[in-house]
Formats: C-alpha cells, structure tokens, sequence
C-alpha cells in the first residue's frame, strides 16, 4: 500500500534508526502519562469524605501523590532531556547518513547524467527536500509515540473502571480517521495542481527578471507582462483551493466527529449512573481524561498537509537513488592507443534518436573536426567519444576497446574536455588548476598556467596565484575562466581532447590568447573539436560534417571545397560574413 | 497601487507585517473573530465538564437524585460546541487563506511592476535566482502569517485570557499557581539563549550550516568537472566532511542545550505538580469543601489545557522572526529608487549626444568615464574596443537601463531625463546581442514591437528579418510556442526573430550588438543581411566585434577601459590611434589562426 512506501521514503531507508529513537519517545511518553495516573488518585483521596460522610481526607496519602508529581518531575526532567538529544542529533544523524549515501551515489552517476540535469534542482533535493523530511519526522515521531501510549494504557486502565464507557471513548476516533484518510487523498490531488502553479510561477518570474532590459525596451515590462500575471493569479486560485476546497471541510468534520466523543462519553455515563451500573468515581475518571486522549489525534489532523508535502519530498529523493550508474564491466578491457572508432553508432535522448547509424573513425594523434548547423549531433559525438552515455546501438571503441567494456573513470582518465561552460570552485587560483593533476608541484602549476596564457593576468590579481575565486568564478571574465580551464586540461595532459571551439563574446585580444593555449594544447594529441569559425579548422587532417545526426561528408578542407556540397556552401557563406560591412 | 516617492518612515517587523496585512483588514478582522470563537468553542467542554462533575459531587452517594436532564443538557452543549468550533474554524481559516493569498498576489504584482521601474544597476548586484526567491518564496511566507498568525494570535491571546479570566472567578489563588511553572519555564528558556556561550554556538552552528549548504552546492555543480579530472573521491570526502561537521556543530549545541530544555518541557507539564500541594495547603481556609472539591478539579482539568496554546504563541514568535526576513529582502526592492518618470520632453530630430557622460556600476572602476560624442541623425556610428571597454554600458545609458552619474546625454537636444520612458524606448531600439524570446506563440514574440499591428505586418517584419520561411516551416507555424520541445530554435533563429521584433517596432533610433560567434555561418549572413535592411534611414550605433563591419562608418568610437581613446574614419584611426591599429591586427592574427599550425605566428 502507499502508506509502506510512504513510511520507507520518509524513513530514508533506515527504519531500525527510526524505531530506536521510537523506543526513547515512548518512553518519554510513558513517564508524561504519569501525573495523569496520580491525578486519577489525588481525586479518588479528594472524594473520600464524600464517599463515606464523616470520613477524614487522606492528607497524608495527597502528600504521598504530591511527592510523586515531584519525583516524576525529576525523572522527566531527564527524560526529557535525552529525548531532546535524540530529537536533534538522532535525526540530523539520519539526515547526514542519507545525504552522504546518496553524495556517494550521486558520485557514480554518469557524466550524461550531470549534462541533462539542472544543478540547481538536484541541489535542492539535497537542502530543502531532506530539511522537509526531517522536520516532519521530527513532529511525527513523538505525537506518534504519544498516540499509542495514550492509548494502551487508557485502554487498559479505563477498561478495567467500565469497558462501556472505553467504547464510547475510542468510538469516534475509528469514525474520525476515515475523514483525515479522505482529505489526506484530496489534498493530494489538489497540491499537485499547486506545485504545478508554484514551478510556472518561478519559471515566470525567471523569464521576467532575464528579460526584462527587453520588455522594458518594447514598454512591455511591469503590469503589461499578461503571462506572469496570469501565472501569479492561477497559483492563488490553486492555492485557496487548496486552502478551502474539499481538503478542508473534510477534515474539518473528522474534527467534528472527535470532538463529539466527548459529549457521547457524558450521554452514556449519566446513563448507566442513574442506571446504577458506573460508580460516580469512575464517571468523573472518564469525564477527566477523555480530551486528553482526543489531543494527540487532533494534532495529527494537523499534519494531514505536510503528509502530502514530505511524500513529494520523498519521492525526489527515492527518484535520484533509482538513477543507475552506468554499468561497470566486470572485467576491463585495456585499451591499446588512443584512435577512437564509432561503429554504427545510434543514440537517443529519451524518445528521439539524435545521432543516426554513425561510423567513424579520429586516429591517434589527428585533429579532426566536426562541422555543422547546431543541433546537428556534433556535442553528443564527443560526449559519446567520453562516454558520459552508452550508445543506443552500435559500439563506440577507444584503442580498440569496446568502451563500454572499460570504467568510465578509466575513459575520462585519457581524456581532457575543455567545453564552453567553465566551473571554477570557491577555493585559490592555484587549487582550481590543480584540479588537473592533484601532485602537481606549484612550478608546473605556474608552467601551465604560462603556457595557457594565464600567468599574467593571475599576477595582477591582489593574492596572485593565491586569489580566491568566488562560486562558480563570477569573479573572472569568460575568456579568463576559459584559459584556466585550458591550464587544468594541460596539466592533466591526457592523450585525447575534446575541444568546443567556441569563443562567445569575447574580444579578439582574448580570443587570440586562448587560440594560442589551444595550440599548445592539442600538440601531439588526438583531437577531436566542435568547431564554429572554419577557418580554424582549415588545416585539421578531418573535417566531418554532420547534418541532422548523420555524417553529410567528410575529409580535407581542400577535397571538402572540390566537392561543393554543404561544406564548401558553409563555407562561403562565411568568408561573406566576414567581410562584411554595414553600409554598403 | 502606486507609492508616493517620499514614503514616511519605514516600517519594520511586526508593525509591517501587520502594515502589509492592513488591505484586507475587514475580512482579517472577521476571520479573528471567527478563530476566537472557535477557540472559545474549543474550551467549552472543560466547563461542561465542571457542571457534569458539580452535578455529581452534589448527589455522589444518591446517583439517583443526580439531574439526568442537566447532564443531557450539558451534553448538548458540549455537542454544539464541537460544530461552532468546527463550522468556526474552517470558515475563519478558509477567509484568513483567501485574503492571504490575495495580499500576496498584489504584492507580487506590485514587485513587478517596482523592477519595470528601478534602475537595471539593481539586476547587476543581485542574480535572477535571488529575485525569484523573493517574489516567490518570500512573498509566500507571508501565508503563515496573515493565514494563520493573525487569527492564532487573536485566539491564543483570546483564550487564555478567556480562560484566566474565568478561573480567575472561580479561584484567583489556584490560578496563580497553574501560571506559575508556565512562567518559570519561559524565564529559563530566555534567559539559556541569552548566555554568551549559547548564543556563540548559535553563531557557530550558523555558520557551520552555510558552510554546508555552500559545499552540496558546489559539490552539484561541480561534479563535472570533478569526475573528468577524477578527483570525485576527494570532493566527496570534503562533502562528507561538512556534513559531518554540521551533525557534530547541532549535536554539541543539543548537549549544551539539553539541561535547560529539559527543565523547561519538565516545568511546562507541570502544573499538576504545583496545583496539588496548593490545594491541600488552601483546604483548611475553605468554607465548604464541596464547593471548593469541583473548583479543584476543574484547575486539575484545564491546567494541561492551558499548555497547547502558549506553546503555539512560542512557536509564532519564532516564525514571525523568520518572516520578517523575508519582508526586509521584499522591502529592499520595493523601496528602490525608481527612475523619474515626470519629464514631458519630445524631440523632433534624432541626433544623439553624450556630454561628459561618466558612470559606474558600484563604488569600484568607472565603467565610463568622462565620455562625449554625438551621432547626427541618420548617420552609423561604430563602437569597439576591448570587451569590458564599456561598449555596451554607453548602449545602456542611452536606453536609460542606467542613470549616468555625470554629464548629460540628449536625443535631438532633449535630456532623455525629460523625456517620459514610453516615449524614450519608442525612439530607441536595441538588438540585444542575447536575445531574449518569451514562452509564448512566436506571433506574440514579435508583436511585442507593436501590439496593434496587424499580422501581415507581423508577417512582414519577419520576412525582413529574413526568419519568416523558418516559422512557416514549424509546426504550427507563427502559433508556435517558443520553447515548445517541438519546435527547435537555433541562437541565430532567435536572434532573427528579435530583429523581426524592431522590424515592427520601426523606430528612428536603432542600436545594434553584433555577436561575436555564431553557431553557424548561414545565420550569420541572414542576420547581417537584417541588420542592413534595420538601419536604412536611421541613426545607428553599432556595437562592433569585427572591426570590418564599421570599417565603412562614417565615424568609429574607441573605448578602452571606460575612456573615449580614438574617433574618427576607419583611416584616420589607424593613422592616429594606436589601439584601434593593434586591435585590427589582432582581429587579422585571430582571424588567421588555424588549430595546429604553429599558433599565432604572423
């Protein structure tokens, strides 16, 4: 049933943790019932006169029950205390053994996986979905523990005064929980629909705040933007939904039925009083205890939305456990050299196939080039090269082994990627380079650096090479990012480099310094790049173009142009390009 | 909805939650009420009960004399009780929850319209994520406290005081006693947050969290690159070692905690406790012990009772706290300084002229400074330099994104401070070089150039921007979503289609940023074909990153580091400006470069 799965999701698969802090709760819950129980005789004492006219009250015996409440005082003062220690160190632990368990997983998960996925997203499951958990686990677990204690030993205490009047007790309780149940399944529904309002409303508010200098340019910013508008007004319709439709009359009327149970345990006693089947004590007892039995009930009521909240929680993080690794073979296959091969190589993301029945062929120490419109298949055969994925269909081999045969850390261990987006870690210029090979003495650190082109400009920052870059590298320009990432690829000097030649927004000064890093780079190397300006690629021993995920043609720049297909078109489109003046 | 500029003093925390909260105050104030009385109805039973319990005192050796009729009565109540508590509650929470949601639905567009009017320097400081999180986020959390805060105040002040009120009539001395560890408990918890080793752990753990939180980030997103350089053990270690560190901080906190905590929680049930020996020492003072029996028993009663709703009083503080931080952040945008909007200005002609114009982003480097030139109407002006150079910020001035600190720029001798911002964008155009397409029908994208227009012109303008046989060919063609997963746009289509955009805009001031890579060549030389068919008869400034493309204009601006280092012809510049020259050549050496032949030799 989906409470099973509900329970294993929010227990974050370690139920054996859950049950001994349990075991503390109920416990706690216990020694709190105690004053309950010495209340019930501090009031059978304070009827004695009553009872028997002329009696005298039990003083002493009220004193005796006095010095209980402060004995019981004491020991839940320690009780307490370990259950709050429990409270906030037994579930942070939980927390923590989960998150590294799932950092641990999160780890092997292929490169393909990282290029499909919004860090962002996956950052969030790791902060906010675990802190969602755990908070709720948290209120959860005590209100349970008080739930049942209550219950079993009003059960056996009360039943023992008048099993009529147990009934009547715990009656309305089995005919209050269905209307929880039924709201719980409403709220479902209905909050999915308001999560779906609270995702358009970021994405609008992104697309708002990103175009904004546009929208004000066209006096369409502010009140004109009709759809970020109409995404504010559909979340506040799914939200007061959510507030005050179905959900919650329903569970508005288990509430009702609860609090009822009080009246009925009045009805029923004065009924078998006058009858004179109940002592007036035990009347009273019941009278006295009852709403202390509904209160941890009530209070659940309240958790029927964050019940619905944690499941979403939950489910995130159940969803990226069951992300797979790619499969590791059990036995390698050594590669021998560094020629990569696509051998009828097919590859889909999700439904639709974007690389077509490619074969190919980049020999060692070669540069080949791959051209072609964007969305053409040209990143994805690199990445396939990595083997950030497994191919759909056919086999993808490096040195004459099947890839798919080798670790992806061993094909990654050949291989340097220097791509468009650049990630610098908050940590020093020099750490960030070291990334490329973690013995690497600080000369060869400034050496890669030089020949990077980096060098100077490291220097003239305040702490030179010791300069803390900030999250994600906001504190460098593009081209700045882009060379260091070059100066960690030289230092890593592996056999094969991936290379996306793309140059965006940088200045000719800036780009002429990384075509120089390039250059040092790709020496003796096999090579293969993503290229965009063709005059770079002009002297590459291959050019392949691709064209809708299939190869349209392939060779030298020369025998390309002889041919004048879509190479030699491209190709004079862009030497027109380049030429051209604004004006004319 | 508009705000007065000269705002009086501003309010903060609690009196501006409450000041937030003020729109919708009739149907707050009735939701109160409503939450009062459920709460009121809530308690009901525990006089009831007292009846029930001084009906059976009175006759409790005679069960037969006790009045049936006044139990049943009293059950009666307790049952309508349980509705008025029920029908009360839901309908105070279903009107706390719509006006909540309302006021946030202003506010909401009240920030949107505050960004369409502040200067852009506020984007720059800020990132998109953070704006998010306050219009989103922040503004949500003010659920908590109009939906729920507000009418739980109203009913945890309401019924205890209620409550204390009552018992006060029934025993002012018992009811002393029942305050009593309630008071204690409090005064032990403020005064273990206010010792200075706590607090200082508050501190630590505070900072321990952020340290956490910075790690699974970076751990995220850089997790790429990690594993390509197979260093991915390593930053997992350091991950782990966080998380550690953070369980550990929350532990020693818990520890140091414990104690006082634990007394606290231990005197907050203890009312029973207390109530007892209190009974016992006043019973000898009392008149008639059958009377003063129910009053014990009804203490006994609602002495636990009483705990539920202080509790909740704690725990709204705290989050009120919480909230407060949000309405700061949303503050800090609404009370940005907004860009006049007063002017009255009209220019006839379209010359442009920037005298003195300096400005700077923050305190740092001057993006621009000290920079004069004018743009006589009709005619091209190229802009180049290094990137950083402040190309793109003169670009921005002109838009008036930004306001500049010195100087003056003027569009046919009127300060584009005095002209009105509907106005000023009318005259000017700007092909970003980033554009931006917004998820709607690619007919909409462009008629954000002129929402009148028609949709042969809508048609029209694409044709010119030479991207309208692209939209034909989507699958539904100019209804097409822009950013639908089946209907794939390239960077250059994009670009195209926001050229489409100024196509219909048409106005007599355009500014063009060139790109400076291209995904493909095809595009390139479509959109260039735009970019010529876009400036005929108007005066253009042309953002330049090939410096061929101005070669021909009959004046180009140099700027370097924020400074106007060279004007003049293509010739007279590489005569007399020495940047300009060594740019060409590097423009010459890049343009040359081919992978593996030797560099960047000449």
């Amino acid at each position: 049933m989906n409470m099973k799965q509900w329970f294993e999701t929010v227990t974050l698969g370690q139920p054996g943790q859950y049950l001994r802090l349990l075991r503390w709760s109920l416990f706690d819950s216990i020694v709190m019932s105690v004053p309950y129980g010495l209340m019930l005789g501090a009031v059978y004492y304070l009827l004695v006169p009553l009872e028997s006219p002329g009696a005298l009250l039990p003083v002493r015996n009220l004193w005796l029950l006095a010095g209980g409440l402060l004995a019981q005082f004491v020991v839940y003062n320690f009780i307490r205390q370990k259950t709050y220690l429990d409270a906030c160190t037994g579930f942070a632990g939980i927390i923590k053994d989960s998150q590294i368990t799932l950092g641990e997983h999160l780890r092997r998960l292929s490169m393909g996986f990282y290029s499909n996925q919004d860090a962002g997203n996956l950052s969030t499951v790791l902060l906010r979905d675990y802190q969602t958990i755990g908070d709720l686990a948290q209120q959860l677990l005590p209100q349970v523990a008080v739930i049942l204690i209550r219950f079993v030993l009003a059960i056996a205490v009360l039943s023992t005064f008048d099993w009529r009047m147990t009934v009547s007790v715990f009656l309305v309780i089995p005919l209050a929980l269905p209307f929880a149940f039924l709201s719980l399944r409403k709220m479902r529904h209905i909050s999915a629909d308001l999560q779906k309002s609270q995702q358009e409303v970021s994405s609008r508010i992104l697309e708002y705040v990103g175009g904004i200098q546009t929208l004000k340019a066209f006096n369409m910013a502010g009140e004109q933007f009709e759809s970020l508008k109409a995404s504010f007004d559909r979340q506040r319709s799914s939200a007061i939904r959510l507030e005050t439709g179905a959900a919650a009359p329903v569970s508005m009327l288990g509430r009702f039925v609860l609090n009822c149970g009080m009246g009925l345990v009045m009805l029923v006693g004065v009924v078998l009083l006058t009858r004179g089947e109940l002592h007036p004590f035990y009347y009273i007892a019941f009278l006295i205890l009852t709403l202390t039995i509904y209160e941890p009930v009530l209070t659940l009521f309240t958790f029927i939305a964050d019940f619905a909240r944690t499941r979403r929680s939950g489910q995130r993080i159940a969803d990226l456990f069951a992300e797979e690794p790619l499969a590791e073979p059990e036995e390698q296959e050594v590669p021998e050299g560094t020629d990569i091969t696509f051998d009828h190589v097919s590859f889909s993301y999700g439904e639709t196939e974007v690389l077509h029945d490619i074969s190919l062929c980049f020999p060692a120490r070669s540069v080949t080039a791959l051209v072609g419109p964007s969305g053409s298949g040209k990143s994805t055969i690199t990445r396939l090269a990595a083997r950030f994925w497994d191919p759909t269909k056919g086999e993808v081999r490096l040195g004459g082994a099947n890839i798919r045969h080798m670790k992806a850390d061993e094909v990654l261990e050949r291989v340097s990627i220097v791509f468009q987006d650049v990630y610098l870690f908050h940590d020093t210029i020099e750490e960030n380079i070291r990334m490329g090979r973690a013995d690497a003495s600080p000369e060869e650190i400034i050496e890669a650096a030089k020949t990077a082109a980096c060098h100077d400009f490291i220097m003239a920052l305040p702490n030179g090479y010791q300069t803390i870059v900030g999250e994600g590298g906001s504190t460098l320009s593009g081209g700045e990012k882009q060379r260091i990432s070059i100066a960690r690829a030289l230092l890593k000097d592996a056999p094969i480099v991936l290379l996306d030649e793309a140059t965006a927004s940088l200045d000719p000064e800036n780009e002429v310094l990384i075509q120089q890093a390039i250059s040092a780079l790709v020496a003796d190397k096999t090579v293969l790049v993503i290229a965009h300006r063709l005059q770079s690629i002009m002297s590459a021993d291959s050019i392949i173009v691709l064209e809708n995920g299939r190869v349209a043609e392939s060779g030298t720049h020369e025998a390309l142009l002889a041919r004048e297909g879509l190479y030699a078109h491209l190709w004079e489109e862009q030497s027109r390009a380049g030429s051209w003046q604004l004006g004319q | 909805m508009k705000k007065t500029p000269k705002a009086p003093k501003r309010k903060q925390g609690l009196s501006r939650l409450f000041e937030l909260a003020g729109g919708k105050r009739k149907k707050l104030a009735f939701a109160c009420f409503l939450a009062v009385l459920s709460s009121a109805a809530r308690i009901v039973p525990f006089f009831t009960i007292y009846g029930v319990v001084q009906e059976l005192l009175a006759h409790y050796t005679l069960a037969a004399e006790v009045d049936g009729e006044r139990i049943v009565v009293l059950a009666g109540v307790t049952f309508g009780a349980a509705l008025v508590y029920g029908v009360c509650a839901y309908f105070s929470s279903a009107i706390s929850h719509t006006a909540a949601y309302d006021i946030i639905y202003e506010l909401r567009i009240q920030l949107m319209g505050k960004l369409a009017r502040i200067s852009s320097g506020y984007f720059t400081g800020t990132t998109q994520g953070a704006i998010k999180k306050i219009i989103s986020d922040d503004a949500e959390q003010l659920e908590a406290f109009i939906a729920h805060h507000i009418c739980d105040i109203a009913a945890a002040i309401a019924t205890p005081v209620f409550t204390l009120l009552y018992l006060f009539g029934m025993d002012w001395r018992l009811t002393l006693v029942t305050l009593l560890p309630i008071c204690i408990s409090l005064c032990l918890l403020s005064a273990c947050l206010k010792q200075p080793d706590k607090a200082a752990l508050q501190v630590e753990l505070h900072d321990s969290q952020e340290r956490m939180q910075g790690t699974i980030v970076e751990y995220i997103h850089g997790m790429s690159v990690v594993k390509v350089f197979n260093r991915s053990l390593s930053a997992f270690r350091r991950y782990e070692n966080d998380l550690n560190a953070f369980a550990d901080i929350v532990s020693r906190t818990a520890h140091a905690n414990a104690k006082p905590i634990g007394a606290y929680y231990a005197f907050f049930g203890a009312q029973l406790m207390f109530l007892l020996p209190a009974a016992l020492v006043l019973l000898p003072t009392v008149k008639s012990y059958l009377d003063f029996l129910p009053v014990i028993l009804l203490f006994f009663l609602v002495g636990g009772g009483l705990k539920e709703p202080m509790e909740n009083m704690m725990q709204m503080v705290i989050m009120s706290n919480r909230i407060v931080e949000g309405v700061n952040r949303i503050d800090n945008i609404l009370t940005q300084p907004e860009l006049g909007e007063e002017g009255t200005g009209d220019p006839q002609t379209y010359d442009i002229t920037f005298e003195n114009v300096s400005f700077s982003y923050g305190q740092d480097l001057q993006a621009v400074s000290e920079v004069s030139f004018s743009v006589p109407q009709g005619s091209v002006v190229g802009l180049v330099g290094p990137s950083g150079g402040g190309k793109s910020t003169l670009a921005q001035l002109l838009l008036r994104f930004y306001e500049p600190q010195a100087g003056s720029i003027k569009i046919g001798g009127v300060d584009i401070r005095e002209i009105p911002p509907h106005r000023l964008m009318n005259l000017v155009s700007c092909v970003f070089q980033d554009s931006v397409l917004f998820r709607d029908t690619v007919e909409q994208n462009i008629r954000m150039g002129n929402t009148q227009a028609s949709l042969e012109e809508v048609e029209q303008a694409a044709k010119n921007a030479g991207i309208h046989d692209v939209i034909q060919a989507l699958p539904n063609g100019y209804q097409t979503v822009v950013g639908d997963s089946n209907a794939y746009l390239s960077g250059g289509e994009k670009q195209r289609i926001a050229i489409a955009r100024i196509f219909l805009k048409d106005s007599p001031i355009v500014i063009l940023d060139e790109a400076t890579a291209y995904a493909d060549a095809d595009n390139e030389a479509k959109i260039q074909a735009a970019f010529a068919a876009l400036s005929k008869n108007k005066t253009v400034l042309m953002i330049a990153h090939r410096l061929k493309t101005v070669e021909k204009s009959s004046c180009i601006l140099v700027l370097e580091k924020g400074h106007l280092v060279g004007s003049g012809t293509h010739g007279e510049l590489l005569r007399d400006c020495a940047l300009y020259k060594n740019l060409v050549d590097a423009n010459e050496r890049r343009d040359r470069w081919s992978i593996r032949q030797g560099g960047v030799s000449v």
